[in-house]
């Protein structure tokens, strides 16, 4: 060994540096310290893959208007599966993983839910974890990003704002389309109108079937539905007959897709803040039909 | 249109208005049901005795009365003391021994309602001061039974199938007009999930579910029992008690302090729906009560005061009543213990809330009392002649009754 010189097991570590980390969401290549991607702004640290396995990461897309319901359902949702001794289990990757869950889990057992996520993709909960099936031989890799509403709503006007969506939007191998059970009964369009705009950008960007519609299972979720009992009886006809405009598009633009209703809780109420203002509280957690859209997705899913 | 909801939401104007026009329609009908019922009682006996949702039966025989209200469990009317001070010893005895069986008798005395403190706040106090653990308010209650289980579809289905869904007296006022709507998934009125005027086959032994608040008290008034209120709930789950030194503790879950998915039907329980109403003996509270924690939600006489959630003060757009317990599908154990209130809409008509119920002490017959009191007194009132019990004519006695339970049931 040469004074001052690299021996080769530090060399092979240099060469390994410099290889780059490619993000698995835009599939932009990084320098191997960066924590964010910097193309889109993806978190790096949940993997530190050889830049061939990102290929092998299944995306999903959780869609949805602001306030419909996506941290509470995506929290459940790996709550249940990661304590389930059963046929589908999801095993978290990675502390950051468990963020997700850390944050809303606790606040829905003290009755509250949790705060509103931020648009800043920065401060998103990017959920890593690993399918394990029985029937799989192995478990395999999936990537659920928890997207602000208003972020995703931003993103159909200016996707350049937003690359990480945009690149989801294009990437994404399945996707959860949520829209909220309650409003939909109210009779607001305009919560309709948002999620027909989702289901569009979806299907022009994902990749395409020779039909020409988009291929990649989608699961439409009509959330809170104990505000909506018409929605659990029969989720399909319900949307078809309170989003008509959605069920259409739905029919025209997707190939593959399926309706589920879901709810968390059983029940809400206010709270009077100490100073000014109400919040609603759950007034008790009961998950419904939490597993159904993702167990139907997972078996839809191409697999890599 | 504050007040009038359906079950689980407000109604708009215009659902408001149709809902007023439905009910004009169904109305009549409605109270034509209970007409012809009566009608029909009344052509069958001239002696009518005109109970509420009685089906016809001879009046004559004291004997068949008595054993009737038995087998449908309506020991509690029987023993109201006005009844009981008409009735043969034998009766009383037999009455309470269904009560012995069926409740469980709660000792008079004091229950914490509200929450367990977080342990983080434990660190606040600096002495281990009595009121460490829960924050809350001591409520006193008085001497009380509660059922051991909660009501089952092969109880209520007497109930039904004896017209108690015809007979305003067990009907709070403000709701007849509604009443018409309390119909299962074929229109026959009942409980929301049957069908046919009767239950899924096997469930017999389930708690009801499917029924709003109203019912539940419907059903009470029939059997001569009340819906509990918040703290005898509480009181009977958690069974508070004072040690010698005079420190509080009550149980956080009916077998003590940590919460056991095998003592339960909860969420993680895995059952996925309602299971029969003696099942997890392990999860007993003290006094012999069984789910208090679990399988369904429990509707209370009390309107919800939100005791168990974080200050300030959790309100609702509508009142609310106080549900208690939990059911299959709670998924947070802190949820399903003594201590947690939930609440619901007196309208709502649910898959994991039923009922179970209670009984002053002070309404009953005093055990202590014994039979000999009455034995010696003979079993007739002074007022209604001197037919002797067991002669063969007590019919008098037998219409006293009757009339006598269409008031305390209807009171
Ligand atoms: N009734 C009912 N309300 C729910 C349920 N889930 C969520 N909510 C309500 O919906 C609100 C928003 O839920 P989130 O999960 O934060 O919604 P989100 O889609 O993540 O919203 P953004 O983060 O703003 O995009 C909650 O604060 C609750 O008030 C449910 O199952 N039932
Ligand atoms: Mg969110
Ligand atoms: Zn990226």
């Amino acid at each position: 060994m040469r004074p001052g010189g690299i021996t080769p097991l530090q060399s092979l570590r240099l060469a390994e540096y410099l290889l780059p980390v490619r993000c698995v969401i835009c599939e932009a290549e990084n320098v191997r310290d960066a924590e964010r991607c910097q193309h889109c702004r993806a978190p790096l640290t949940f993997g530190q893959w050889r830049a061939e396995s990102v290929e092998m990461v299944h995306r999903v897309g959780l869609l949805g208007a602001p306030g419909v319901g996506k941290t509470v359902y995506l929290a459940m949702l790996l709550d249940i599966l990661g304590q389930q001794e059963a046929e589908l289990q999801l095993l978290a990757r990675g502390a950051f993983s468990l963020n997700l869950q850390a944050e809303v889990i606790p606040a829905l057992a003290r009755c509250e839910f949790p705060d509103r996520t931020p648009k800043l993709p920065e401060l998103w909960n990017w959920v890593h974890c690993q399918v394990r099936r029985r029937r799989d031989r192995r478990p395999w890799d999936l990537v659920i990003p928890d997207p602000a509403g208003e972020a995703l709503v931003d993103s159909l006007e200016h996707p350049l704002n937003y690359p990480a969506l945009t690149n989801l939007f294009r990437r994404a191998d399945a996707a959860m389309l949520l829209i909220d059970a309650g409003q939909l009964s109210s009779g607001c369009r305009a919560e309709e109108l948002l999620a027909v705009k989702l289901l569009s950008q979806l299907a022009e960007l994902a990749p395409a079937h020779r039909s020409g519609k988009c291929r990649i299972p989608t699961a439409i979720i009509l959330t809170k539905a104990d505000q909506c009992e018409a929605a659990q009886v029969s989720p399909a006809g319900f949307l078809r007959t309170h989003a008509p405009t959605l069920w259409y598009h739905a029919e025209r633009r997707l190939l593959r897709y399926a309706v589920f209703a879901v709810q968390i809780v059983g029940g809400c109420a206010l709270r009077q803040l100490p100073h000014n203002g109400r919040v609603v509280v759950p007034l008790r957690v009961e998950p419904h039909g939490v597993l159904e859209p993702f167990t139907w997705l997972i078996d839809h899913l191409g697999r890599k | 249109m504050k007040g009038i909801f359906g079950a689980g939401k407000l109604l708009s104007l215009g659902q408001a208005a149709r809902w007023i026009a439905t009910l004009a329609e169904h109305l009549p009908r409605w109270c034509q049901r209970g007409e012809d019922r009566r009608k029909a009682t009344a052509g069958c006996d001239p002696n009518e005795v005109g109970a509420p949702g009685e089906e016809a039966h001879s009046p004559t025989n004291l004997d068949g009365l008595v054993r009737r209200l038995l087998k449908q469990e309506r020991y509690a009317l029987l023993l109201r003391p006005q009844i009981a001070a008409r009735l043969q010893p034998e009766h009383v005895r037999q009455a309470l021994e269904q009560l012995r069986q069926k409740m469980s008798l709660i000792p008079e005395g004091e229950v914490i309602l509200g929450r367990t403190r977080e342990p983080s706040a434990w660190q606040d106090f600096t002495e281990l001061d009595e009121s460490y653990l829960v924050v809350g308010q001591p409520v006193f209650v008085p001497r009380c039974y509660i059922d051991r289980y909660a009501v089952t579809n092969r109880q209520y289905q007497q109930f039904v199938a004896a017209g108690g869904y015809e007979e305003p007296s067990l009907w709070d006022e403000a709701i007849w007009p509604a009443v018409c709507q309390f119909t299962d998934q074929t229109g026959r009125p009942g409980p929301r999930f049957w069908r046919h005027g009767t239950f899924e086959a096997g469930k017999e032994h389930h708690p009801v579910v499917g029924v709003n608040w109203y019912e539940a008290r419907a059903y009470a008034r029939w059997v001569g029992k009340r819906l509990p209120t918040d703290a005898q709930w509480a009181k009977a789950a958690c069974w508070p008690m004072r040690l010698p030194d005079g420190t509080r503790v009550q149980r956080r879950w009916p077998w003590g302090e940590t919460s056991e998915n095998t003592r339960a039907n909860t969420w993680h329980a895995r059952r996925g729906g309602t299971m029969p109403v003696d099942a997890f003996p392990e999860g007993q509270t003290v006094g012999g009560v069984f789910q208090m924690v679990g399988n369904v939600w429990e509707w209370t006489e009390d309107d919800f005061t939100g005791v168990g959630f974080p200050q300030p003060s959790v309100l609702t757009e509508v009142p609310m009543k106080s549900i208690r317990g939990g059911a299959f599908d709670t998924y947070f154990p802190s949820q399903a213990d003594c201590y947690f209130q939930s609440a619901e809409l007196p309208l709502a008509r649910k898959p994991n809330i039923g009922f179970r119920l209670a009984v002053f002490a002070e309404e009953l017959w005093a055990e202590d009392q014994g039979t000999e009191d009455l034995a010696t007194r003979g079993s007739l009132p002074s007022t209604e002649g001197s037919v002797r019990a067991g002669s063969a004519d007590n019919s008098a006695i037998s219409r006293t009754i009757s009339r006598t339970i269409t008031i305390a049931s209807g009171e």
